[in-house]
């Protein structure tokens, strides 16, 4: 271990900070680093794959003699298996194997649980193999509902556990009970001058890759299995499967060139409420055949995972002048049937007084919820946003004024001023809420979000070098479209002194060195110093001493290695605590609500995000864009929606289930707020997560500032618009 | 009563002529195949991608006559006797379609599993209007769906793409 100074912060802003770097590990790059190919503009090095439709993906793999799998799911929710009747359907033409994988006497947890898995020659047959399945289900009442299944006498999901309150109740950052915590913040509250109560709500949110999820698998002579796999953990597809086969992991490969989406949705082995790909593995061992199974839109929905609904009960008390004396926090949410999971992240990030929080979960008879995009953060921004703009509106101070004296972050208060600039915030906010001209309102309103620095899940990376001077780089893990290929592939060019292009990166392949799961945006901060660690042994033992200048100087060197190739492994081991602690961001959205329709239209939003140092921009933008598409989605469109009765799905499909099109796009303006946080070799950070956390509640609250009404529920639909805008009227009447 | 056919059930595998990026062949399928079916299971052109099979996501239109169409909702039966364009036929000798030259500089495609949609979709926009505005683009793109990119790339790399594609054909008369 060394101490070693590096430079840290961001433009303006910056001061030295000394960290512990363990021996053989490179210097940090630090805020005064002067890099030539780190933080350009790069096109992905698998753009042309993508463009020319040569890229393959796991729904695009045909295998001679492959059969083709499905699941048999139960066709309601509530209830027992009293009968599973598979006779008809195992002598059907093509039909090769059909096996039940649940007993009669089962507890129906949700619809599509799965109950038999089938296997046939074409999917035609398939599908008619499945139509002669029998299933005979003692009916139960089901509960679709927080409402319902937190009321008083509901059935219970579980009934071997009853009731569907499941507490993970916790307060303050600690675990365990929340009571004493609540006990403090009311006592603080006694003193305020004023107190607001509110219940924010949000919906179930279903994560909607393009590529579903699914597997080809084959087994190979030697007892070895081969998976194709769509997902965004290659290791545990191989994991799962060995186990479910019972063989060691090196004996199961699974590869991943290239696949059509996860946003969280596809990090185990199968997906979050079925278990297809075992099925698909020990049918295919079973059969000596390749089998395929790919998940339908509909089970997209049913099984594929979601991001838990949520009810926000907020309590806050505050001095005039705005200063938090205490703000609780008692949220529930439905995961579905899973006994645990719908947390919110609220409170986060403000200075609030003393706080407090209890998070329980309530099941009902549906499909799991899972890791989603920033998990807990969308929903908790969205209460904790609205909550702080309804006290400055209520105190009568600018929200951006209340935010910036409740701020903690140094980058965050940058970020604010940054953001106000760009949207104009103080002309906007001229206009009181509500009373701009109609019938189409203008507003704009301003949300933030934090998120963690991860990258710490110690990869090794292999880099080979030849004598020809090619390079090839190599990890197990995927890239799941955030660009990850591309991001290592400038790390290693930046220090061998190459380009880009003269590099192999081989992802996808887990008989190459193991990676991380493509979760918590981690895989870019963890990969990226472990590629560096290993080209600067692969740059220190061929070039030596000499600068590492192009591509000539490094062919040149390589062409007196006495080997035909040398290999060099990165492992590092540092990370470190990083400048501020976490990840800062801030996004201000201007709407436009026709108040006759209780249409809003999203006109731009400026998103300035803490990139930490983005290694290539043109991913690390679309990274931003993207989430923030996905933020106006989740705030106005996106709610997936089970029948109150029967818990059934009532759509499973992109028309049913509608997400934000080319015609939703507003103007979104990326703002790359670089901040050189020496939390790893490189101060960069993950991406994929933190820009996802403020679009809803930035949006929340410029409708307010357009309407002077406020909409507490996601999304917000021109219904909960036009009843919000009759509720503000009441008041108003009212109170005069 | 009898349960009804199986849709195996309802035909035989035929030879049809299809003309897929300007070559014709005789391709097996039965009637009830749709062209995406056909495309991609018949004849391994697996650019043009799978979806949503209910003509919701865009994924797997492709050129029909030159106008983009919902390979998915399409019988593989009405495409013979018409021109089929493919993501596959694209570029030319080797040489990158402006789009695909476009999408790949600008980082259009994250994923990428849309972007062979997007790209048959817009390559019919130019056809008809070598130089759309911006809404023009979006109602034209409307059907398409991305989860990742945030569509602003997109638009970017097919105005990018018109203005080159513009710069090397003058419009005539000009
Ligand atoms: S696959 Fe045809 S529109 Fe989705
Ligand atoms: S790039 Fe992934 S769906 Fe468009």
């Amino acid at each position: 271990m060394a101490k070693r100074k590096t430079l840290a912060g961001f433009k303006g802003n910056t001061r030295e900070m000394e960290v512990e770097v363990p021996d053989g590990e490179p210097e940090i790059w630090g805020a005064d680093a002067d890099l030539r190919v780190v933080g350009a503009a790069v096109p992905r090095v698998d753009g042309v794959a993508k463009a020319t439709g040569r890229a393959v993906y796991t729904a695009d793999v045909r295998l001679p003699g492959m059969l083709h799998g499905r699941m048999l799911r139960a066709p309601a929710a509530g209830g027992t298996l009293k009968a599973l009747d598979l006779s008809a359907a195992e002598i059907a033409p093509g039909v090769r194997y059909a096996k039940a994988v649940v007993r009669p006497g089962v507890n129906i947890t949700h619809e599509g649980r799965d109950l038999a898995f089938l296997v046939a020659d074409t999917e035609e047959r398939l599908e008619a193999a499945l139509a002669l399945c029998r299933v005979e289900i003692e009916p139960g009442r089901a509960v679709a509902t927080l409402e319902d299944a937190a009321a008083e006498g509901a059935p219970s999901v579980h009934p071997d556990r009853p009731g569907n309150l499941r507490g993970a109740a916790r307060g303050s950052g600690e675990k365990g009970d929340p009571a004493p915590a609540f006990e403090a913040a009311e006592k603080a509250m006694e003193k305020a001058d004023l107190v607001l109560e509110r219940v924010y709500r949000t919906q179930v949110q279903v994560h909607t890759p393009l590529e579903t999820h699914g597997v080809v698998v084959r087994p190979e002579e030697d007892g070895s299995v081969t998976v194709w796999a769509s997902t965004q953990g290659t290791f545990s597809v191989r994991d799962g499967i060995a186990g479910a086969l019972k063989l060691s992991g090196n004996r199961v490969r699974v590869l991943t060139e290239h696949m059509g989406g996860g946003f969280g949705c596809k990090l185990g082995p199968s997906a979050p409420g079925s278990g297809f790909a075992l099925e698909a593995a020990r049918a295919a061992v079973e059969l000596k055949a390749p089998v395929r199974c790919m998940l339908e839109r509909r089970e997209e929905h049913l099984v594929g995972g979601n991001r838990p609904s949520s009810e926000q009960t907020v309590r806050m008390g505050l001095k005039k002048d705005g200063t938090f004396l205490a703000y609780t926090a008692r949220i529930r949410g439905t995961p579905g049937f899973p006994e645990g999971g719908a947390g919110a992240a609220n409170p986060m990030i403000y200075d609030l007084g003393r706080t407090a929080k209890e998070e329980i979960s309530v099941c009902t008879h549906a499909g799991p919820q899972t890791a989603f995009r920033a998990p807990g953060h969308p929903q908790g921004a969205f209460g904790l946003e609205s909550a702080v703009d309804e006290a400055a509106e209520a105190l009568g101070i600018d929200p951006l004024d209340l935010r910036t004296r409740i701020n903690r972050s140094g980058i965050r208060a940058a970020q604010f001023e940054e953001g106000a600039k760009r949207i104009g915030w103080r002309e906007a906010r001229r206009v009181k809420p509500g009373e701009g001209p109609g019938p189409l309102k203008r507003g704009v309103g301003v949300a933030s979000g934090t998120w963690y620095h991860t990258g710490r899940a110690r990869a090794t990376v292999e880099i080979t070098v030849h004598r020809d001077g090619g390079v090839d780089v190599r990890n197990g893990a995927q890239d799941i479209g955030t660009g990850t290929r591309t991001v290592m592939a400038v790390v290693a060019a930046e220090v061998l002194g190459l380009e880009v292009g003269d590099l192999r990166i081989h992802l996808g392949d887990t008989t190459w060195p193991a990676g991380p799961g493509s979760g918590g945006s981690c895989t870019a901060p963890t990969l990226g110093p472990a590629v560096r660690m290993a080209a600067e042994e692969a740059r220190a033992a061929i070039l030596g001493d000499r600068p590492a200048k192009d591509r000539r100087a490094w062919a040149a060197a390589c062409a007196r290695m006495e080997e035909e190739s040398r290999t060099f492994l990165g492992k590092p081991a540092a990370y470190f605590d990083a400048y501020e602690g976490a990840i800062a961001g801030c996004q201000f959205a201007e709407v436009e609500v026709d108040v006759e329709t209780g249409v809003v239209r999203v006109i731009r939003v400026v998103a300035v995000q803490d990139c930490g140092r983005a290694i290539d921009r043109l991913t690390a933008e679309s990274q931003v864009i993207g989430a923030v598409i996905q933020g106006i989605s989740y705030a106005l469109f996106e709610d997936r929606r089970l029948d109150r009765g029967t818990a059934r799905l009532l759509h499973g499909d992109l028309e049913g289930y509608r997400i934000a099109g080319p015609r939703d796009v507003p103007d979104i303006e990326a703002v790359m707020f670089s901040v050189a946080n020496a939390g790893n070799t490189l101060g960069m950070s993950g991406l994929g997560e933190p820009p996802a956390v403020p679009t809803a509640g930035a949006i929340a609250n410029a409708v307010f500032h357009a309407t002077g009404a406020r909409v507490r529920e996601l999304p917000i639909t021109p219904a909960r618009v036009l009843a919000a805008l009759a509720e503000a009227k009441a008041a108003k009447k009212g109170g005069r | 009563m009898t349960s009804p056919p199986t849709r195996a059930a309802r035909g035989r595998t035929v030879l049809h002529p299809l003309t897929v990026n300007g070559e014709t062949k005789d391709v097996p399928f039965l009637p009830h195949e749709t062209l995406l079916e056909v495309l991609r299971e018949r004849m391994g052109l697996t650019g043009t991608k799978h979806g949503c099979e209910l003509g919701e996501c865009g994924a797997c239109t492709v050129l029909v006559d030159g106008k983009p169409v919902l390979s998915c909702l399409l019988l593989a039966l009405n495409a013979v006797g018409t021109k089929v364009e493919t993501v596959e036929g694209l570029a030319e000798g080797g040489k990158l379609h402006p789009l695909q030259q476009a999408f790949v500089e600008l980082g259009a495609a994250q994923c990428g599993y849309c972007t062979p949609g997007f790209l048959m979709t817009a390559k019919a926009l130019l056809a008809d209007r070598p130089r759309p505005d911006r809404p023009c683009l979006k109602d034209a793109l409307a059907g398409n769906l991305c989860r990742c990119t945030g569509y602003l790339k997109i638009y970017e790399a097919v105005e990018l793409a018109a203005e080159r594609m513009a710069r090397e054909k003058p419009p005539r008369g000009a």
